[in-house]
């Protein structure tokens, strides 16, 4: 009767995203929701620690990784466009992906790692398109590229990594989403529901999103920290936030933000991932990042398609 | 009588040094008068809640999940923590109030091991399949939680280091009380900081505990390394700059590559009795003196961006960088690794296609070409990273005039092998990298009975590929301390 009891527990803090979250100090024990660490099968018989083909292919259903997502984006067979929307007297380069059909879908607007804008991010676009929303990945480095170009002029990620830090103005980076939000949900496809989905200083924007777009519904968040609390008191809609235990500088705010979400009456969830680090959605291989992003991403979807219907 | 006796100084000492009688020590009472004895050092405190995780993260103390078979096709997880001792050690098997571990549980573990204990805390929920893939359970019915806690115990007991015949000693542990059991009896304590002594007293009472301890050099190394992590290595800093003395991580190998002044050039080597030619990459070093030879074998996705750039930092440092596709022929119409596609395509591509002896014979065959080089020096060595670890650790054992190998988290080659290998080896492994760090371990006993040179390094709380993804977790202060080491050991060995 016991392990009965014991199981159910479990049962919950899986099946109800954040649960572990919001009931205890946002650390998930091994076992709860994610498998536990462990070897890949690297038998000490001289075969060099191999990964199988799971870690270097894409796996339909989930998230691409670095590995996989410039053959996932180049052999989409989704619609999808590069628009130029305008944000004042600037524009926002934006890569936007249909889901399959013609029936209306929900808006999700991707908000990029400091990377930038890369296939990476695109795979993101295209994951959820495949999944029946709206795709927006906004390029919030459009004009701050070499010679006033966007993302795709910098020659190397490190570049695009080091423009991100010195140049993204945050007020002019947010006025970009909410353009390109604006642009989506009147798309002719769209039903009008509209989400965010950021990573890393994205997660930042997606929580900024949740605060200051007159239209939203849900946001989620990976491994971005919150922006400060006058912010968080204006957040409308249920955030979701997934980070993973070894990213240290980041993991260490959540329980503030956690705080200070409950204090103002705000719906947050959250998952620390145990053994998973900063960037565990491209870089899966790692740790045990794999794990974390299998069920990070399973929830997002989850917590989408409950929010934007 | 003799255990009477001992019985009886275990208790002297709870009476005497804590004075706890009657705080949940069932049978302290009627053992009173006992003689009084020198108090035993306690080695351990109970870890509170809050305190599981940072002890978890700095203990020197060996630990590991390891896969227990329960099936054919199944098995679960368990986490031991080895005790720093000289002899085998009594097996104490914990089991927290969930039946999954928890961090206080391990924790609890971690400090039974200091006081000498080999711990295992079952984890029957985690299934592990023979893929290695992992699925979470969430109910089982009793004796299934029993049977599967048997396997756990049998597999603890079958462990190098633990004392077969003493059985296990079987712990449940909630946070206000521990049950035990020994092989005499049953009985619970009251669990505090305070009857934590007490417990440990009566534990090592009951199964005769006296350990040796060791120092563990492996241990000291880890606190090194943690101490290294901690502090602000050069390696740990910026995600979009490189330090000239470490090669480039994942979002900088292009540029690297793009800003590289030295001089590089693909060279297709014939190989005998083939018509696929070993397309290879060579990078020399500034000026035109002559210089040693290293072979770079290649991670699990081949010739990449990055592995370019980690031959041009090769070739900064002062060695002639030999790199070979050495999935020469695998790609699309017989072409090579940049015929493919994409990068998975490649994979995908060459998969299965370069035999473990072909692999070494394209390797040898690389190595032969470069030392007829006007600038080497006659000296060679190889490096690999993953899979590429691998095949530089087996090159160390089938090359027999090799001058060094460095095995970047890659796997050992078996002992009748390993017995053959004539050049020093470093190896670099990160301690999040399944079971990697543990293999190190046993290839560091075996090699050190075969009286063979070899270096492990196991970094903290370091993952598997920690050269190419520096830029997460710990993996920046793990590079910043092994390439440094890679370089000194080459300049040693190959002048």
């Amino acid at each position: 009767m016991k392990y009965y009891g014991v199981a159910v527990l479990l049962l919950l803090a899986v099946t109800a995203p954040g649960m572990a979250g919001q009931a205890g100090p946002g650390q998930a024990a091994p076992g709860q929701g994610v498998p536990a660490q462990g070897g890949r099968g690297q038998a000490p018989d001289g075969r060099g620690g191999v990964r199988g083909g799971g870690g270097f292919a894409k796996v339909p259903g989930q998230l691409a990784s670095g590995w996989n997502a410039p053959s996932t984006v180049a052999r989409t067979k989704l619609r999808h466009e590069w628009v130029d929307i305008p944000v004042g007297s600037r524009k926002v380069h934006t890569w936007i992906e249909y889901p399959d059909g013609e029936a209306k879908a929900a808006v999700v607007v991707v908000m990029s790692y400091e990377a930038g804008l890369d296939e990476w991010m695109c795979s993101v676009a295209d994951e959820l398109a495949t999944s029946g929303f709206i795709a927006l990945a906004p390029d919030v480095l459009t004009g701050l590229g070499p010679n006033g170009g966007n993302y795709d002029a910098f020659r190397s990620p490190d570049e695009a990594i080091r423009a991100t830090r010195a140049r993204v103005v945050p007020d002019q980076a947010v006025r970009q989403y909410l353009a390109a939000a604006a642009y989506g949900v009147k798309l002719p496809r769209a039903t009008g529901k509209i989400a965010s989905v950021g990573f890393g200083p994205g997660g930042t924007f997606s929580f900024r999103f949740a605060a200051e777009a007159p239209t939203v519904d849900a946001a989620a968040v990976y491994y971005g920290p919150a922006p400060n609390d006058a912010t968080l008191q204006k957040v409308k809609v249920p955030i979701l936030g997934f980070y993973g235990e070894d990213d240290p500088e980041v993991t260490a705010t959540v329980e503030a933000t956690a705080a200070a979400m409950k204090r103002a009456g705000k719906s947050f969830e959250y998952q620390i991932y145990p053994g998973a680090t900063h960037h565990f959605g491209l870089i899966q291989v790692e740790g045990r990042n794999g794990p974390a992003i299998q069920d990070a991403w399973k929830r997002t979807v989850a917590f989408l398609t409950e929010h934007l219907q | 009588m003799n255990k009477n006796m001992n019985l009886a100084k275990g208790l002297t000492l709870v009476a005497a040094t804590v004075g706890i009688a009657g705080a949940g020590y069932i049978r302290a009472a009627s053992l009173k008068a006992a003689p009084a004895v020198a108090p035993v050092t306690i080695h351990s405190v109970l870890p509170s809640a809050a305190e599981a995780k940072q002890l978890l993260n700095t203990t020197t103390r060996h630990r590991e999940w390891i896969v227990v078979p329960i099936s054919k096709e199944t098995s679960v997880l368990a986490w031991v923590v080895y005790p720093e001792r000289s002899d085998r050690a009594q097996v104490v098997m914990v089991k927290g109030e969930s039946l999954t571990p928890s961090d206080w549980t391990r924790a609890l573990s971690d400090q039974l091991s200091a006081e000498g204990y080999l711990t295992v805390v079952p984890d029957v929920l985690t299934e592990v399949d023979q893929h290695g893939n992992r699925h979470a359970r969430f109910a089982l019915d009793a004796s299934e939680v029993s049977r599967r806690e048997e396997a756990v115990r049998q597999a603890a007991l079958d462990l190098r280091d633990a004392e077969r015949q003493l059985g296990t000693v079987e712990m449940g542990v909630s946070p206000s009380q521990i049950r035990i059991r020994t092989k005499q009896e049953q009985t619970s304590f009251a669990l505090s900081a305070g009857t934590w002594p007490n417990l440990v007293g009566y534990l090592n009472e009951r199964t005769g505990n006296k350990p040796t301890f060791v120092e563990n050099p492996h241990a000291m190394h880890m606190a090194m390394m943690a101490q290294s992590a901690a502090g602000n290595s050069p390696a740990a800093g910026d995600i979009g700059k490189k330090d000239p003395r470490l090669p480039a991580n994942y979002f900088m190998a292009k540029a690297t590559l793009r800003d590289s002044k030295l001089k590089k050039e693909w060279i297709d080597i014939p190989l005998e009795g083939e018509s696929v030619k070993l397309h290879t990459l060579v990078t020399y070093p500034t000026g035109t003196g002559k210089a040693g030879v290293v072979i770079v074998m290649q991670h699990g996705v081949g010739l990449d961006e990055w592995q370019r750039a980690l031959v041009d930092q090769i070739a900064q440092d002062g060695f002639i960088a030999v790199a070979p596709d050495l999935w020469s022929g695998t790609g699309p119409n017989g072409g090579n690794w940049d015929a493919s596609e994409f990068v998975d395509d490649a994979v995908r591509n060459a998969a299965g296609k370069v035999t473990p002896d072909e692999t070494m014979k394209r390797y040898k065959t690389a190595r032969e070409w470069a030392l007829t080089l006007p600038r080497a020096n006659g000296k060679s060595g190889s490096i690999g990273f993953c899979a590429g670890g691998g095949n530089s650790f087996r090159f160390a054992t089938e090359v027999r005039d090799l001058n060094a190998a460095v095995v970047y988290y890659g796997a050992a080659p078996p002992e009748a092998a390993l017995a053959r290998i004539q050049a020093p080896v470093l190896g670099l492994y990160g301690e999040n990298d399944g079971r990697m760090a543990e293999n190190a371990m046993e290839t560091q006993a075996i090699m050190s009975r075969l009286g063979k040179q070899y270096e492990p390094h196991v970094y903290p709380k370091t993952t598997h590929s920690f050269a190419m993804f520096q830029h997460i977790g710990t993996n920046g202060a793990a590079i910043a301390d092994a390439w440094p080491r890679t370089i000194a050991f080459f300049k040693r060995q190959l002048s």
